[in-house]
């Protein structure tokens, strides 16, 4: 990898956050005049964690202070927000949101102090309150209709991102809690049930990896095993390395490295490089099937924190060369399987509106031309995991001087 | 035996008899309660998405439910008829949009709205477009560009 371009990159990304958080707080999804100008809580939080990473504190206090403040009466976190923190979404319940929001809340006040939670506590309660309301009690783990690709057919039910998320958040409040003197015992009990069921119930010991689901239409079915959906998605799905992602075990841990051997292997996309979000087969593949550098910066940062330097350089590397003007796409795709997605949508006739935008966008982008449809350009979120993945790059191997493999 | 079916038929239903036993105007104030309730419990929020200074649905998420309700009582009931007529001007659809209206507004209202004027909407068994003339005014369009875009979306509103 071009340590230098590398380095390059980094500061990109600092700017590229910088410049598309609201005066308000909120940080765009992608900038205002693209595809996702509104915040959206998950892709919000997930950038403050960036922005925390990078010590972009004030940044990090402004965003807090808006997602909190976004809060519905229910507890719930919306899909999304305008940057006055209307809600403005139009999908069905996200719980992972209100999981995320809550660990990012945690994660800057381990740092930087309690104020904000001290003050948003309120918030903190009702958010907490709400994943519990959601929290299954036969099987421990929390219901939800969408998680983090937003696609029901698929997550609807007992998803493992959610559940990671709700499990981590639940942990954080208990953590801010007990500093600030509240009553918090019921809490760490619920979240240790969660962990313990995720361990459990989203685990399979006999391919020694995570599944995706458990797939069960209400959350209050009992015995589950009667509900309609029931079922069991087990395909690989990036979204499985999320126990590790929020902490909940170490990368170490041999389930872990496990399940990531397995989506490297089934995800990694041979044409292109960098790494798909499932399987091709299950669709959605707005703007042609393809690898998302996000998810790419994800497990680099797996292989670094367990010293696999070679695998850190492929992933890590792949990062930087898919990078345009140290700007990022959501993922990208070829000229073939866009063209397949299009047919397909359009011969189904579900090609919407405003994924004709999403085509021009696609065609004018500089890269068409060299046989790459860049899709969704820029978007933010990756510019957040590719800071916390150089971060880590830098803290194992450049300042420490070790080469761990 | 669907039970969230049972309960939205079971709402219709309970139209179909408050305005046999209290009346269409006591009725409307009924659902208008209703939903207000809800909109209040959801919170602030602006829906829909935004385009040429309107708010659009793609789709009517109520609409569905209508026709089922329909094909499986053979024609949409009298007692609906009545309360969409009454509410005809304001664009109203289909028995939903009563409902579905107010739960909007009020969480615009909640958001610092003061108006929420439903413009078209072409959610009915007939795929009609029914209108709100004074709303479409207020909102600085003509007939001619709703028609433009009711080609594409389902409903138009705008939040004031």
């Amino acid at each position: 990898m071009n340590l230098q371009e590398a380095g390059k990159l980094y500061q990109s990304s600092l700017e590229v956050i910088k410049r598309n958080q609201h005066a308000n707080g909120g940080f765009y999804a992608s900038p205002p005049g693209t595809r996702y100008p509104f915040i959206y809580v998950r892709d919000h939080s997930i950038v403050t964690l960036g922005a925390l990473r990078a010590g972009l504190v004030e940044e990090s206090r402004r965003a807090l202070r808006f997602i909190l403040a976004a809060q519905k009466p229910t507890g719930e976190f919306p899909q999304r927000c305008n940057v006055d923190g209307m809600d403005t979404s139009y999908k069905e319940l996200q719980i992972d949101c209100n999981g995320v929001a809550l660990y990012a809340l945690g994660k800057y006040s381990e740092l930087h102090g309690y104020d904000i939670a001290e003050e948003f506590w309120k918030n903190v309660v009702d958010a907490v309150t709400f994943i519990l309301r959601n929290k299954n009690d036969e099987i421990h783990l929390v219901h939800t209709i969408n998680s983090i690709h937003e696609y029901p057919a698929y997550e609807h039910g007992f998803e493992i991102y959610a559940n990671s998320a709700c499990c981590a958040g639940i942990l954080e409040a208990v953590k801010m809690g007990e500093h600030l003197g509240k009553e918090v015992g019921d809490w760490a009990r619920q979240a240790e049930l969660i962990k313990q069921s995720i361990l459990r119930c989203l685990y399979s010991a006999r391919r020694r990896t995570f599944v995706k689901a458990i797939r069960i239409k209400e959350k209050g079915s009992k015995p589950l095993g009667y509900d309609p959906f029931a079922s069991v998605i087990s395909e690989p799905d990036v979204a499985e390395y999320a126990p590790a992602y929020f902490g909940l075990l170490k990368d170490r841990d041999l389930r872990v490295i496990n399940t990531v051997r397995k989506l490297d292997a089934a995800l990694w996309d041979h044409e292109l490089g960098g790494l798909n979000r499932y399987p091709e087969s299950w669709d959605r593949n707005n703007g042609g099937y393809g690898p998302w550098p996000h998810f790419t910066c994800q497990l680099a940062r797996h292989f670094i924190r367990i010293g696999d330097y070679d695998r850190a350089e492929v992933y890590l590397g792949w990062v930087l060369d898919i990078a345009h003007d140290y700007m990022f796409p959501e993922h990208i795709s070829t000229i073939a399987r866009f063209e397949e997605w299009v047919d397909l949508f359009r011969s189904s006739g579900i090609l919407r509106d405003d994924k004709m935008v999403m085509i021009d966008g696609i065609k004018d982008h500089p890269k068409w031309a060299e046989g790459f449809a860049y899709v969704v350009y820029p978007l933010i979120w990756p510019h957040a995991e590719y800071i916390m993945a150089y971060k880590d790059y830098e803290d194992y191997f450049l300042k420490s001087g070790t080469r761990w493999s | 035996m669907d039970v969230k079916e049972v309960l939205v038929m079971s709402f219709l239903l309970a139209i179909v008899e408050s305005v046999r036993s209290q009346g269409p105007e006591k009725t409307i104030a009924w659902i208008e309660a209703i939903a207000s309730a809800l909109g209040e419990r959801e919170g602030p929020g602006l829906e829909g998405d935004p385009m040429g200074g309107v708010n659009v649905l793609h789709i009517c998420p109520f609409f569905s439910v209508v026709q089922a309700f329909v094909e499986e009582f053979g024609e949409e009931p009298e007692e609906f008829k009545v309360l969409i007529e009454m509410r005809r001007s304001l664009a109203v659809s289909n028995i939903f949009c009563l409902f579905h209206h107010r739960i909007r507004a009020k969480r615009a209202e909640m958001a610092g709205k003061k108006a929420s004027l439903h413009l078209a909407s072409d959610a009915n068994p007939a795929g009609a477009t029914v209108y709100n003339d004074d709303a479409i005014v207020n909102a600085g369009l003509g007939r001619a560009e709703v028609d433009e875009m009711m080609k594409k979306v389902a409903c138009i509103f705008k939040f004031q």
